[in-house]
């Protein structure tokens, strides 16, 4: 309760600070003296020219200022990247806070990379011009963003998967508080709680490239789930759902004209807002660098609030236009604009930085650092086949399921040119692999070379690789099947597999062929490159491929606690319809529902179903326990014609005999309910503990007949027989049948023995209860 | 064993030299076809090991799901809008159940051995009561997959048995269909079924199966189950002279192999003709279990129409079946790729989600997901589709989605008809053999602006018409999200 109390505080105490500071940051200024925020646009790394381009798409310059295509070049250098859609922005974002955030975007979202539209204008007309935006914008949308109650226990969830899925690679991390860790670079949020509601911030999470097609956040593929929590752990501050003023049409008209005036519609695409070519500024090559957006001044131009470093950046850009760019150079500056280098490396560029490693987390430690660092993007043009790099990036195609950190989708637009680019950029020395050979007996030959290197005689690639899904040792690292035909250029896998070191520096994988040399010289002639090739073919085989040597199936023990358990599969001694019980306790058997009858017992534990659940489920379910007793095979009951008629071996579909079911009781045991001879028999045995020794099986035959009539009951048949008195009967060396004294009888049967009992079935109910139980080392 | 064994080498011969093509190529439209229709995973409970052999809606909003592992779970929340399932575990130690049907508060579950009614006396939740209502077919192979229809009205289930190992009759009546009545007779109906992947009524209400490419059959189909007929694979000949088959009639004459299906239907009265083929890896590989829409366009722009998924492909697919001159035909289209393991089963929820789910053990699947239930959901948007194609008595009329650019659609140019058929024979499957190229000399767009009927000259019998309309385009200028469907011709309209 005391605590309670405390973290109640301690939030009210955090709720006042983050409310103090809001407050102070509203406070009016004067519009020369109104303090600005830079845009945050993370571009370390890379040279000042590069820097400069990735500002200049990424500001959206170029929507305004069309580059100029250097000679000989047909792709743009700079990509225009499309401003969020405005059309459903009336559903998604909250008016009042549109009307805030156009008033005064820069202070609003400190960092933003959004200019300020409305600089030059006092306060009060910046406020009635943004008020009237809003309206404009909110009139595409019949109601605003819908809501829904808020859920703690999805907050909670939520920061968990804030913090593991990648969110925090490029946005701030949050501390216990939720308060924003300051980290150089991060991507800022808005004021989260003013602009969105609960369910309009989960729908964005859900599909952020609907609102945001230029796609600079890609998409996680979030859960419904996760979405909700990390929308609801984000907004735990929300303010209740604004009750927003209805569109008011006066407003609606003023807001049009400004949208067209002030040239948003050069960024955001909105069905009736005319786009204005005149607006449009000079090209990049007509520029004066030292005017309008870069001057630092306040005039008729979208305000940047761009630092020192970044209008310089943005100059020697400018200056070095006419000068050719490398492809590795552009492809920098791409794969910086799109965040890619904020979890990945390129060369030097890039990477997870010191300051947010503690959020890239791993399933799998045991595979090492590289079980929780995306891996990197040097020369992986060279190392990925094309399709699977675009799908890769277009959807987030994955082949490391240990990484915590999701890899995004970033959509099919620029799935294909950055591939492309990649694919142009990077390759290997020659080394290549040999096709496999025509004829089946040689391709057979080199698979099997295959197969017996990754095996445990071989290189045991499985011990700490995933095989198809299954895991042999205790480590997962990525998985040889899925990752290696589809995904793979064969030339790659061959320099890979003879030095990791180079392509992985740090890897745990370790040299199997140092200096070039098999350390499997017995096997293929001790030829690196046909074992390097044979490892390929063997494992481009993908899905069908056959098991290497030290794949062992899992057993799946069906484990029996205070219920029976049943496994109704073929099982061992049994044919197809068996019907095997493990009671509690430790005494099993099976009911073969075909013969009508059990036909074995044991003890121990229960069975393995993996002969009957993994594959196409071809084997047998196998038994565990180790005290087996056979029960005679053919069928159970029957109206013998003399007392000396030999057993019929026929099957029960041929004595007319029905198979109706069976029930359970409280303990999930079951009753087998059958028809022989007209007389429905339901057929329930129990497990009877007995102290210090293994318990004993009870099963009581009930019999319901419409008449009189007699029915014998083959209870066992077995090379010695022997009556012990009282009913005791001795089967075989280690089974004992315990049947009402009297009423059985022990007949020869070519050289084995019968235990027959004899039943005189009146109208009406009757019953036999029989006992069975284990010898310890026989009598 | 031994024997076993030798036919899945059998069945996989040459795999080992193939390259990961075994599977054949994506169609490509996953990223596109994302936009329409989202896939999203249904979470479930760490634990368990589902393997999804069936669904059926309970009166309740629940969805049960048999499984392959013999389970009856039930499931609460997968159909909320943020799916969060509670799972119920009501049976277990079944045998693989593909085919699950609820009725009067009683589940009919079919076993690869019997077709069981389950129900739970006592109210606890749990099932304690296990009934046989049918095993009057042997047994003699782990590889006797057995499916069972839904409920349907007046009781009935159908099952299907498919034939031992998939090749063989070594248990009576393997390779034939069973309407199982309200009290409990069990009526064969057909004969000649290979190895079924699917039973259930089509979207008109008649029961169909789906079947699986193989000896005689030259890829996968959905067939009619017409009482009496003989679905074409004759090892299962030996069961019509059984006592239970005596109301079949009497035995076919043998097909001849290495013919064409529709040959053999002139000559084998009892033959019925596949209504529609899936051209073989184009549209999947094993397809199976189908479902009509009947969620009133909650699902988007094909209410009414069939929907099945695929094994081996992990896909799922559309179907429309019409009857001519009494005997079923129709078509089949692509519809949406990678789902997460090979797809036994799917199900509509009264939402208006399509809920898809299987294993990926035993064959080769495309989707590596061993675990994982996942349902369809229709975004809101329409693609721009090949809604359905039915025959005329001089051509086609296609149905899209959206109006069509009007200068395209008249362009005879811009439907790309070409036609084949597949061997008629015992030995595994068939190329696709006899092609035509049928041609559309006029296309005229109706009244609606989204039907546009073809006349063409050179339709053939008895031959898969594969339509390419790649240049056709939506009034707001959009190419088809799936150019191609396949129309298996049986009958020209008089």
């Amino acid at each position: 309760m005391v605590r309670r109390a405390a973290v109640l505080v301690a939030a009210l105490v955090a709720l006042l600070l983050v409310l103090g500071l809001h407050g102070c940051a509203e406070r009016p200024v004067a519009p020369a003296a109104r303090p600005a925020k830079a845009p945050i646009v993370a571009n370390a790394g890379l040279p000042p020219r590069e820097r400069g381009l990735v500002l200049l798409g990424e500001l959206g310059c170029v929507a305004c200022h069309a580059e100029r295509a250097r000679a000989g070049e047909a792709r743009p250098t700079i990509e225009v990247a499309p401003g969020p859609d405005l059309l459903a922005v009336g559903t998604r974002v909250q008016t009042d806070y549109l009307a805030h955030f156009l008033a005064d975007p820069l202070t609003v979202e400190a960092g933003t990379t959004m200019p300020d539209l409305l600089r030059e204008r006092s306060d009060a007309d910046r406020a009635a011009a943004a008020m009237a935006l809003a309206h404009y914008l909110r009139s595409f949308s019949a109601a605003g963003p819908a809501t829904e109650s808020s859920d703690r226990e999805a907050a909670l969830r939520g920061r968990e998967v804030f913090h593991a899925v990648g969110c925090v690679a490029c946005h701030a991390p949050r501390d216990e508080q939720g308060v924003e860790v300051s980290l150089a670079d991060s991507v800022p949020m808005a004021p989260l709680a003013e602009k969105y509601t609960l369910a309009s911030l989960r729908a964005f999470l859900q599909q952020p490239h609907e609102a945001r097609p230029a796609a600079r956040m890609p998409d996680l593929h979030l859960s419904p789930n996760e979405a909700h929590e990390i929308s609801h752990y984000l907004l735990q501050k929300a303010s209740a759902a604004q009750v927003a003023a209805p569109v008011d049409p006066t407003q609606v008209a003023a807001g049009r004209t400004l949208f067209a005036e002030r040239g948003c519609a050069q960024c955001h695409a909105l069905p009736d807002a005319q786009r204005m070519p005149s607006r449009g500024g000079k090209p990049l090559p007509e520029l004066d660098a030292s005017r309008g957006c870069l001057s630092g001044e306040v005039g008729g131009w979208p305000f940047y609030a761009l630092s020192a470093a970044q209008v310089q950046d943005v100059r020697a850009a400018l200056a070095a236009q006419a000068e050719p760019l490398a492809d590795e150079a552009l492809l920098q500056v791409r794969l910086v604009a799109r965040h890619c280098t904020a979890c990945h490396t390129r060369g030097e560029l890039g990477g997870v930085v010191p300051e947010r490693s503690e959020h890239f987390l791993s399933t799998d430690p045991s595979i090492g650092l590289e079980s929780r660092i995306p891996p990197t993007l040097t020369g992986v043009g060279a190392k990925l086949q094309r399709a699977w790099l675009e799908d890769a990036i277009a959807n987030g195609q994955a082949a490391r399921p240990y990484l915590r950190t999701r890899m995004p989708g970033f959509g099919a637009a620029c799935a294909a040119e950055l591939a492309s680019a990649l694919e142009r950029t990077d390759s290997l020395p020659p080394l290549s692999i040999a096709p496999l050979p025509e004829d089946e007996a040689s391709a057979r030959a080199v698979t099997d070379l295959g197969r017996e290197l990754v095996g445990d005689k071989g290189m045991n690639c499985i011990t700490c690789h995933l095989f198809a899904g299954e895991k042999v040792g205790t480590m997962g690292a990525i998985d040889l099947v899925e990752s290696t035909a589809q995904r793979l250029r064969p030339q790659w896998f061959a320099h890979f597999l003879r030095t990791p070191f180079r392509f992985k520096p740090g890897t745990l994988m370790p040299q199997f062929f140092p200096d070039g040399v098999t350390t499997r010289p017995e096997l293929g002639g001790g030829d690196t490159t046909k074992q390097i090739e044979a490892i390929w073919h063997y494992l481009a085989q993908g899905r069908n491929v056959g098991k290497p040597r030290g794949m062992r199936r899992p057993p799946i023990e069906l484990e029996v606690g205070s219920e029976a358990v049943l496994l109704r599969r073929s099982v061992q001694n049994t044919g197809k319809r068996g019907i095997s019980v493990g009671l509690p306790g430790g005494v099993n058997f099976t009911f073969d529902a075909e013969r009508l009858g059990q036909n074995q017992i044991w003890w121990g534990k229960f069975v393995d179903a993996s002969p009957v659940w993994t594959g196409q489920g071809s084997g047998e379910a196998r038994i565990l326990g180790k005290e087996r007793v056979a029960l005679p095979n053919g069928p159970c009951f029957v109206g013998l014609a003399s007392a000396d008629a030999p057993w019929p071996e026929v099957s029960r579909r041929e004595l007319g005999q029905r198979f109706l079911g069976y029930d359970l009781d409280a303990q999930q045991r079951p009753t087998f309910r059958y028809v022989c001879e007209e007389v429905e028999i339901a057929d329930a045995s129990i497990e009877v503990p007995v102290p210090d020794k293994l318990p004993r099986l009870r099963r009581t035959l009930s019999f319901t007949s419409a008449r009189d009539t007699t029915l014998s009951f083959r209870a066992a048949r077995a090379a010695e027989i022997q009556d012990l008195g009282g009913g005791r009967m001795q089967v075989g060396k280690q089974l004992q049948i315990t049947v009402p004294a009297g009423s059985a009888r022990i007949r020869s049967a070519g050289d084995e023995r019968e235990l027959i009992c004899d039943l005189a079935i009146t109208s009406g109910r009757s019953e036999l209860v029989l006992e069975y139980s284990w010898q310890e080392g026989g009598k | 064993m031994n024997v076993l064994q030798g036919s899945m080498v059998a069945l996989f011969a040459g795999a080992a030299t193939l390259s990961a093509q075994e599977l054949g190529d994506a169609w490509g439209t996953g990223r596109a076809e994302a936009e329409y229709y989202r896939l999203v995973e249904v979470p479930l409970p760490r634990e368990l090991a589902l393997e999804v052999g069936s669904f059926c809606m309970l009166p309740d909003g629940r969805l049960a799901v048999g499984t392959r592992r013999g389970e009856i779970l039930l499931v609460s929340g997968a159909f909320d809008e943020r799916p969060a399932p509670r799972v119920q575990t009501f049976a277990s130690g079944l045998d693989e159940v593909l085919g699950l049907g609820y009725r009067d508060s009683a589940f009919h579950a079919m076993q690869q051995t019997e077709l069981s009614r389950i129900t739970d006396r006592d109210g606890d939740g749990r099932a304690d009561r296990f009934e046989n209502r049918s095993d009057v077919w042997g047994f003699a192979n782990y590889h006797e997959f057995a499916w069972g229809s839904p409920v349907q009205p007046d009781g009935s289930v159908y099952v299907v048995l498919g034939l031992s190992e998939s090749y063989h009759y070594r248990a009576p009546f393997r390779g034939w269909a069973f309407q199982i009545t309200a009290d409990g007779r069990s009526i064969p109906i057909a004969s000649g079924i290979r190895s079924a992947g699917g039973v259930a009524p089509n979207e008109h209400g008649v029961m169909f199966y789906a079947e699986s490419q193989g000896p005689w059959n030259g890829s996968c189909s959905l067939k009619h189950l017409q009482p009496g007929s003989f679905q074409g694979h004759p090892i299962s000949f030996p069961a019509y002279d059984l006592p239970l088959a005596a109301g079949m009639g009497k035995k076919p004459i043998e097909p001849h192999s290495q013919s064409r299906l529709r040959t053999e239907c002139e000559r084998v009265e009892q033959l019925v003709p596949y209504a529609v083929v899936f051209p073989y890896r184009k549209m999947g590989q094993s397809i199976t279990t189908f479902r009509p829409d009947a969620t009133n366009g909650r699902f988007g722009p094909f209410a009414g129409q069939l929907f099945l998924g695929d094994y081996s492909l992990s896909i799922v697919m559309r179907a429309t079946t019409e009857l001519v001159d009494g005997v079923w035909q129709g078509a089949c289209y692509p519809f949406r790729e990678g789902l997460g393991n090979g797809i036994l089963a799917v199900e509509f929820s009264p939402q208006g989600y399509l809920i898809t789910g299987g294993t990926n053990r035993g064959w080769p699947v495309r989707g590596n997901r061993q675990y994982v239930l996942e349902r369809l959901e229709w975004t809101g948007r329409t693609p721009f589709e090949i809604e359905r194609i039915e025959v005329q008595r001089d051509g086609f009329l296609v149905t899209f989605t959206l109006p069509v650019d009007a200068r395209a659609a008249v362009v005879p140019d811009n439907y790309q008809v070409s036609s084949y058929t597949h061997i008629y024979q015992e030995e595994y499957g068939s190329p696709e053999v006899d092609q035509t190229r049928p041609r559309v000399v006029r296309a005229e767009l109706q009244p609606d602006g989204k039907r546009v009927h073809l006349t063409v000259e050179g339709m053939v019998l008895g031959h898969v018409h594969e339509f390419d309309l790649a240049g056709v385009r939506s009034a707001a200028g959009a190419p088809l999200l799936h150019k191609h469907a396949y129309y298996t011709l049986n009958r020209i309209p008089k």
